[in-house]
């Protein structure tokens, strides 16, 4: 058994299912490309369990937020209450087509979580007004650079004075665009290397050590 | 002079409630009494409008609904007037969702209000519904659609779809548009379509990932985007279908207009504060 404990295992595994991405990604070989389909499939098929294990844990959160008696337990059952009226409601033939579910989803969900974003409005508002000072060059700069993004963005921009947005489109054509760039050659070389890390079983955290 | 200070200071620190209502009653009354403001339209909506424009009939387009209802208000109309045009142009929308609701989205708040009448289902569009996996189901569809989506949203076996029988892979797509609100989004239809199939793709954005889209409009791997509730208001004006968008769009302005006075006014607190100091200090 403590073969199958042995970093080796995971290393051998990570390292074969990275080959065959890796390989059909750049070859057609079919006998791989069937291999790592088979792969990708897998994987699509975890991800849905974890929605199950996502459901399983906040049953069990609730479930202890109760036995302790504590402030938010209603809450706690509440959001179990209507995770299981929507499961229930999304298993009644047609599924996840039902009257029941479409009424829940458009009335409760849909309005709830449309909400919560368009409440974003008011905090972006007082967010502005209180971090957008000027109390130091750089912080001026951003001030400006904002405030003209914010009028390349508004149509109301090019009634106030066309060279808002133009001065707007040159900022994100040229300054955003090399920054944001150079951002993402990071990202991708700092992925590259760990990818590398994971492959010789370098990783710690993902080879279980 | 202190007396000025505690104005100052008053405006400095202005009651957030203050900021609310200035924030409701600026965008209530262009929506109560629209303005008609100009809206010029982008040179990337442009692209995005031409593309799909010259897009042979029949063409076989990838939608990902990549939101959920919170992300609706932004990219439903992106989706909405793209889908339109789809069917304006007789093109077969492909609908699938790496979000658990997009789908279901689709068929609620998009199809009922933007099909055509004669559109079959099955023959002109085909729902597949939600892949799980993010890039992962996002990959294995791309090599052979039935892979993850074996059946439809509906539960029809996608062999049994007509639209399907040949369509296997990303290979057989003309187009991918994508609007996203996170994962998967645009990087991951780029890697997963556009780079490995050559699938040209047109990205619907949120206002706020627009910096992260510009790059790769420029090196061509996007043919066009749409710059959130802007974005769909251009594509209605060229599409000549003025909606929810056009129509939200002076309210926008309006917001906008209303958070950069608050700026200003904030800064020339600042300002104020500053000399007032300056000259008690002489």
């Amino acid at each position: 058994m403590s073969f199958l404990r042995s970093r080796y295992i995971n290393v051998a595994i990570i390292f074969i299912a990275a080959f065959l991405m890796i390989f059909t990604y750049f070859f057609n070989v079919k006998v791989l490309s069937d291999a790592a389909t088979l792969v990708q499939t897998t994987v699509s098929l975890f991800a849905a369990f974890t929605l199950a294990l996502g459901a399983m844990n906040l049953t069990l959160i609730a479930y202890r937020q109760v036995q302790k008696k504590a402030p938010t337990a209603l809450f706690s059952v509440l959001a179990i209450a209507v995770m299981l009226m929507m499961i229930i409601t999304g298993l009644i033939p047609p599924l996840m087509n039902s009257p029941q579910f479409n009424w829940l989803y458009n009335n409760v969900e849909a309005p709830t979580d449309s909400t919560m974003y368009a409440m974003m409005v008011f905090f972006v508002a007082s967010a502005c007004f209180r971090a957008f000072r000027a109390r130091s060059k750089e912080a001026l700069v951003m001030l400006v650079v904002g405030s003209f993004i914010i009028f390349t963005y508004a149509p109301i921009g090019a009634t106030i004075w066309p060279g808002l947005p133009a001065i707007g489109s040159w900022i994100e054509k040229y300054p955003m665009t090399g920054a944001s760039r150079g951002f993402s050659i990071g990202v991708a070389l700092g992925g590259l290397g760990i990818g590398l890390r994971i492959l010789l079983g370098r990783e710690k955290a993902v080879t279980g050590e | 002079m202190s007396e000025s200070k505690g104005i100052l200071d008053k405006i400095e620190n202005m009651d957030v409630r203050i900021i609310y209502i200035l924030v409701i009653i600026c965008i209530a009354i262009p929506i109560i009494r629209p303005m008609g403001l100009p809206i010029p339209i982008s040179e990337s909506t442009i692209s995005a409008y031409d593309f799909i424009n010259k897009l042979p009939e029949g063409s076989v387009v990838l939608v990902g609904f990549e939101t959920g209802a919170a992300g609706w208000p932004e990219l439903g109309p992106q989706l909405n007037i793209f889908m339109q045009h789809i069917f304006d142009r007789n093109l077969k929308p492909i609908i699938v969702s790496g979000n658990v609701d997009g789908a279901q989205l689709a068929e609620m708040y998009t199809i009922p209000k933007m099909i055509k009448p004669g559109k079959v289902y099955g023959e002109d569009w085909v729902n597949l519904g939600y892949i799980a996996g993010g890039e992962s189901g996002i990959a294995a569809f791309a090599s052979r659609i039935t892979s993850v989506t074996p059946r439809d949203y509906f539960g029809t076996p996608v062999e049994d779809l007509e639209m399907m029988k040949n369509v296997t892979s990303a290979a057989d797509f003309k187009l991918a548009i994508v609007c996203s609100w996170g994962t998967p989004g645009h990087a991951d239809y780029l890697r997963q379509y556009t780079t490995k199939f050559g699938v040209p793709l047109i990205v619907g954005a949120q206002t706020t990932t627009v910096p992260a889209i510009v790059p790769f409009y420029q090196s061509k791997q996007v043919v066009g985007y749409t710059n959130g509730l802007r974005g769909a208001g251009e594509y209605e004006i060229l599409t000549h279908h003025p909606g929810y968008a056009v129509a939200s769009l002076d309210a926008a302005s309006s917001y906008h207009l209303v958070v950069f006075v608050l700026i200003v006014i904030g800064n020339l607190a600042i300002v104020a504060k500053r000399f007032v100091k300056k000259k008690e200090g002489t």
